[in-house]
């Protein structure tokens, strides 16, 4: 059930209705309602693993609980810590280890046939892991009181809107917004619906209009020359982008109707000066995740190294960042090809700079515009990998952009009209980001007082999305992590 | 709360805008299907031909064709997209019926026939376009739900009554869900931008500019699908593989056991009825058929291929004819519409060949 679909449509109206008017009396009515509402939502995105959702909640809840009360913490705390890494080794990674430890063995001339699981990962799992890996490193670093109330437990762990594709929401953030009762809020749920209808646009028409595009750019990057190959790198960096901020802003969105406030996720990352910054404004909750329980420990373990223990803590917390994606040689060289990139910026001291954009200007400076190109032209390198189904494809796509037909007229096999309204669709977007890059997210109109000129936009904004979106349920992309 | 819900109201002048336009516009004749496959069976049925068609729905024309065409049929033709442009003149019978329908599948074979049986019509000849999604469970398409009733009656006449089951009322089919669908929207603002809203003429000819339903059942593409450029028709044909699945191949990984019993006791029950059962093989674009050559996920292909053969071999008053290769009958890029449909010359060597074999001793 994606939430660009009439399914989401009704199931929400049902809850919205359930939540404000009917179980809105008593917190515990009010929770209960909400994690019958999360249970639904997963078990319509693939119910074989509910059992395994509860399995795992319940697990934690109470490791949550002997953390502070048990003479055993220490032993419990290291079964939270095993229980999470084992899931996603289990179904995330191990197959990829029994390849690669058959081929490397295979290498010294011996003999090693191993056959792989295959398992099917449940939807979702490497958010809702974090999530309680979090909370039981957070409770052991007593910056975090363990949650006695099973319910608001398990709906944390299960909370619909961010459940299968993040923000990566910690527990301090949400289990006290859990626990005590939600009154209605006008301006926060207007507020939310705004942000939704900007996540909607982003998704139906940036997101899945260039998906027509980029999958056959990208599956058949043979049969194209260099040009068409760069196209199809460009809009996969705007699609990814689209989809993802779209689906967070959505998720957001949907969390203020219901009056909670969730994890920012992207803060307009195409505006960022270098890579640093860069990845302070994409997935902050991830990179804030792995920053707060990776980097700053492993820094300070390096702390003796100088730069290059710093580079040795980037470059790991990177081949994280890439390996949380997925079980693929892509990603790892994604999230290694990012460390590098950090290296010029360590070693002259402006990975923590941080430059505010554009002072008080309508536009950004020659300089600021060639620091965002760049940016973006390292980060959309770096697509190609995130797309590429193995390494071979990635190099084979890479390399076709370096050939003389660069300069050639790209090839378009299909529609020229969606294309002109796909990348009329990413300048709608870049543009009112730019302009609303100081705001919580790309439709907050307290600027605008004229209701009239309010309405006009949402009129505009809802008919663009009606007439030139994809209507074809396409999954968010960020649903197979 | 009532301030919000109260702000919720606005958005429904743009749902009424979108059912108003729905409609009004009606791009597939959805809401008004009785009344436009009425037109079109009225010309057809007086001899004539139905042209500037645009979608409608074939499934309930075939049922009201059937059940009154003036002249019983000797030959006729069912399957999919691939044999609906056979005509009387290919058949080397004017009294060929082309019962083919978009997107057909097994389900739609059987009612089809089904449907003629009823009509009492006992053909001399049936062809069959076997198409490899015939034997595949997952074929993505319901459209077959409209001929149910006809293709359960059909089971239990052939004597494959194990897989009858009781039909189950999905509401979720209903046309009108269509009012409130936004790709319906995008379909009728479209129509509306081109101003394709012609009504349907009746006309002798055989060829026309827009798209013509003939009164033997064939149908035949509009000029401009016609006449596709060689370029075109090859960036069609590469188009069309360049996606996860090539249409009628969704997760089709084995040949379905269940239609395979089901295919082996029509064709039995057609010969049964002593009819000449002919399974016509119709070459893909070269294209497709090397892209099916050298992938591993499309050797269903050649598996459906050799069954289909077997059956042809093995069971009296059936035989194949034709092939799914190109290099079969000589074809290259010129002989094609696009990278699964033959165009209209080419369907008439096939045809041409399939009665010379049944004039073979």
């Amino acid at each position: 059930m994606v939430f660009n679909s009439f399914d989401f449509a009704i199931f929400f109206s049902i809850f919205f209705l359930g939540y404000w008017l009917v179980f809105n009396r008593k917190t515990i009515w009010q929770n209960s309602f909400l994690l019958i509402a999360c249970y639904v939502f997963y078990a319509s995105a693939d119910y074989r693993f509910l059992l395994f959702l509860l399995g795992v909640s319940t697990l934690n809840y109470w490791i949550g609980i002997q953390l502070v009360k048990s003479k055993w913490a220490k032993w419990f705390f290291r079964l939270g810590m095993l229980q999470g890494i084992l899931s996603l080794f289990l179904f995330k990674y191990l197959d990829f280890f029994i390849q690669f430890l058959s081929k490397l063995i295979g290498a010294f001339g011996l003999h090693a046939e191993w056959s792989t699981l295959q398992l099917i990962a449940p939807v979702g799992i490497s958010f809702f892991t974090f999530r309680m890996l979090s909370y039981l490193i957070d409770i052991r670093n007593e910056k975090t009181e363990p949650c006695r109330n099973p319910i608001v437990f398990f709906s944390y762990v299960a909370f619909f809107p961010s459940l299968l594709s993040g923000p990566i929401d910690k527990a301090q953030l949400l289990i006290p917004q859990l626990e005590k009762q939600r009154n209605f809020d006008y301006e926060m749920a207007v507020d939310g619906l705004r942000q939704f209808l900007w996540g909607l646009f982003k998704k139906v028409l940036v997101a899945d209009g260039c998906v027509a595009f980029t999958n056959l750019y990208f599956d058949g990057f043979e049969d194209y020359g260099a040009s068409t190959l760069l196209l199809g790198a460009v809009l996969y960096t705007f699609q990814i982008y689209a989809d993802f901020s779209g689906y967070s802003d959505m998720a957001i969105g949907i969390s203020k109707v219901m009056g909670l406030r969730i994890t920012k996720n992207f803060d307009f990352p195409f505006f960022a000066q270098n890579i640093a910054e860069f990845w302070r404004r994409w997935h902050i909750s991830l990179t804030s995740w792995l920053t707060e329980y990776v980097f700053t420990p492993l820094s300070i373990q390096f702390r003796d190294w100088g730069n290059n223990g710093l580079i040795l803590a980037i470059l790991v917390n990177f081949l994280l960042v890439g390996m949380w994606h997925g079980a693929n040689w892509t990603f790892v060289l994604f999230g290694l090809l990012h460390g590098l990139y950090y290296i010029p910026l360590i070693l002259t001291g402006k990975m923590n700079k941080r430059k505010k954009l554009s002072k008080d200007k309508r536009w950004p400076t020659a300089k600021e515009l060639m620091n965002m190109s760049l940016t973006f032209i390292l980060f959309m390198v770096s697509m190609i990998l995130f797309k590429s189904p193995d390494l071979e494809a990635a190099w084979g796509y890479f390399t076709g952009i370096f050939d003389k037909s660069l300069l050639g007229m790209p090839a378009i096999p299909i529609s020229r009209f969606m294309l002109i309204v796909v990348v009329a669709g990413i300048f709608v977007m870049l543009f009112v980001e730019w302009l609303q890059r100081k705001k919580d997210h790309g439709l907050v109109l307290s600027g605008v007082k004229n209701s009239f000129v309010r309405l006009a936009i949402y009129y505009g904004l809802v008919y663009l999305i009606i007439r030139y979106g994809s209507w074809d349920n396409n999954q968010f992309i960020y649903f197979q992590f | 709360m009532k301030k919000f819900l109260m702000k919720l109201f606005w958005l429904l002048p743009i749902m009424l805008f979108v059912v108003f336009v729905n409609w009004k516009q009606d791009p597939a004749n959805l809401f008004r299907s009785e009344e436009y496959i009425g037109k079109i069976a009225s010309i057809t049925l007086s001899g004539k031909q139905a042209t500037e068609v645009t979608n409608f729905d074939e499934r309930n024309y075939l049922r009201k064709m059937i059940s009154s065409l003036p002249v019983k049929p000797k030959t006729i033709v069912v399957g999919a997209s691939r044999s609906l442009m056979i005509d009387q003149g290919m058949g080397g019978d004017s009294s060929l019926y082309n019962a083919s329908l978009s997107g057909g599948s097994l389900e739609e074979i059987l009612a089809a026939y089904y449907l003629f049986r009823q009509a009492e019509v006992k053909p001399e000849r049936v062809i069959i376009s076997v198409d490899p999604w015939l034997l595949n469970d997952h074929y993505d398409s319901d459209l077959w739900k409209e001929l149910e009733p006809e293709y359960l009656s059909c089971l239990e006449m052939i004597g494959a009554k194990e897989y009858v089951y009781e039909p189950v009322n999905e509401w979720s089919s209903s046309v009108y869900w269509e009012l409130i669908s936004l790709s319906y929207f995008q379909e009728s603002i479209q129509r509306f931008v081109r101003g394709d809203t012609k009504d349907i003429v009746s006309t002798e000819q055989q060829f026309n500019d827009g798209a013509t339903k003939r009164c033997d059942g064939s149908y035949m593409y509009p000029i401009g699908y016609r006449g596709r450029s060689p370029e075109m028709v090859l960036r069609n044909a590469e188009s069309e593989i360049a996606v996860k699945d090539v249409k009628g191949f969704e997760d089709f990984k084995v040949l379905s056991k269940k239609r395979k019993v089901i295919f082996q006791k029509l064709v039995s029950y057609m010969a049964s009825e002593g009819a000449d059962v002919v399974l016509l093989f119709t070459p893909y674009h070269p294209i497709t058929y090397d892209y099916f050559k050298r992938t591993p996920r499309y050797q269903v292909v050649f598996q459906a291929d050799t069954y289909f053969r077997k059956l042809g071999k093995e069971l009296p008053g059936v035989r194949c004819s034709g092939s799914y290769d190109p290099e079969y009958y000589h074809f290259d890029n010129t002989n094609f519409y696009d990278g699964v449909h033959c165009d209209y010359e080419a369907v008439g060597l096939i045809m041409e060949q399939l009665v010379q074999e049944g004039k073979k001793p």
